[in-house]
């Protein structure tokens, strides 16, 4: 194998990429794309977790993840047994709104 | 003939007494002569409205029980055309009394009908809960208004109250409509708040007022200090809001009799 490159030269020249890339970022668009996608609310600052060049759909992209504060629940009844997210009132607001709704054709 | 609208919610603390005394006193702002009947034992609408109870000679109660001509039991408020009903703890006899009257259901439609020709809108503010009080309001009422805390528990509250309304209206009221839903306490910046709103427009669309009434410290306090927000400050966003909600209803009220 012959060697035409400082192997140290490029990695740094990579982390500084990156580090570019990671400080160009717009956060509040983050956190929003964050927010819609994983349907969550972020309670804290969003963190660089970590950072790496990809290959996507044969061109360079970048990869960031991110590190999230989440404040997240489980609901539990007197006996201790777990109550599933289609039972919280969460989960069935829009059966509940389905139900006022026809409640309210009646009337 | 003046218009009953019953103010009910199975859960406490949703804006049921503050809508009822925003509410009147926005109507009587407008120049609509209305009466507020306080059917709430605890009393907080006769208190919204700067009465002593300690001070009250008659109340709904004396009325109720035959002691005292409804009339009599009428009050000035310091809002140029809003008069009151009053009640106090003693209140709380009148589910145990109505339950041995015969035609138990229908006590306070017969007892507030000689009123109705006085006023353009009569507002009863009722308890939280579903006893033979709040079925003699929604008996005695023309619409239902339904404070909606714009939380995901007061969902099923909502649910439940509905369903009791049908029956009402089936058995008792066959005339009574269903003024609208009023979405309350709502937080800009509460991803709760704004799921609510959006699920309420979605399912029950124009049962829902367009008007939405702000968590406001300033309503909390204007009822603690027994003067509707209208009176100790018209600019706040309170005050505008109920104001707005009177306009609605007074619209939709036209938009019927047409």
């Amino acid at each position: 194998m012959t060697k035409v490159a400082n192997t140290e030269v490029l990695e740094k020249a990579r982390n500084e990429l990156l580090e570019k890339v990671k400080g160009a970022l717009e956060m509040k668009e983050i956190r929003r794309i964050l927010e819609d996608q994983h349907n969550l609310e972020i309670s804290d600052d969003l963190e660089v977790h970590n950072s790496q060049i990809i290959i996507h759909n044969n061109r360079i992209g970048y990869k960031i993840e991110f590190e999230v504060l989440l404040s997240l629940s489980v609901l539990l009844d007197e006996n201790g047994v777990y109550i599933p997210p289609d039972e919280t009132p969460e989960g069935n607001i829009d059966q509940l709104g389905g139900l006022a709704e026809d409640i309210i054709k009646e009337m | 003939m003046g218009h009953i609208i019953c103010i009910a919610n199975l859960k406490g603390g949703v804006g049921k007494t503050t809508t009822a005394v925003n509410l009147s006193a926005s109507f009587a702002f407008i120049g609509k002569k209305t009466l507020l009947i306080d059917c709430d034992p605890q009393g907080s609408a006769t208190t919204g409205v700067g009465l002593s109870k300690k001070k009250l000679a008659l109340t709904l109660y004396d009325a109720l029980s035959g002691k005292s001509p409804i009339e009599k039991t009428v009050l000035d408020t310091d809002i140029e055309g809003l008069k009151v009903i009053p009640v106090r703890g003693e209140f709380f006899r009148a589910e145990l009394e109505l339950m041995s009257r015969p035609n138990k259901e229908n006590v306070l439609r017969n007892l507030i009908s000689p009123l109705r020709d006085c006023y353009d809108y009569i507002i009863l503010d009722t308890p939280p809960s579903l006893g033979l009080v709040s079925i003699n309001a929604m008996t005695a009422a023309d619409s239902l208004l339904i404070p909606l805390q714009c939380e995901f528990l007061a969902y099923e509250s909502l649910v439940q109250l509905l369903k009791f309304a049908r029956l009402v209206k089936k058995r008792l009221n066959s005339s009574l409509l269903l003024a609208g839903i009023l979405l309350t306490m709502y937080d800009m910046g509460e991803k709760t708040s704004q799921q609510i709103v959006a699920n309420a427009r979605k399912h029950l669309k124009n049962a829902v007022f367009k008007t939405v009434i702000p968590r406001s410290a300033q309503l909390r306090e204007s009822s603690a200090q027994g003067k509707p927000l209208l009176l100790s400050d018209p600019d706040a966003v309170g005050a505008k809001s109920y104001l707005e909600l009177a306009h609605e209803i007074i619209k939709r009220k036209a938009r019927t009799l047409a």
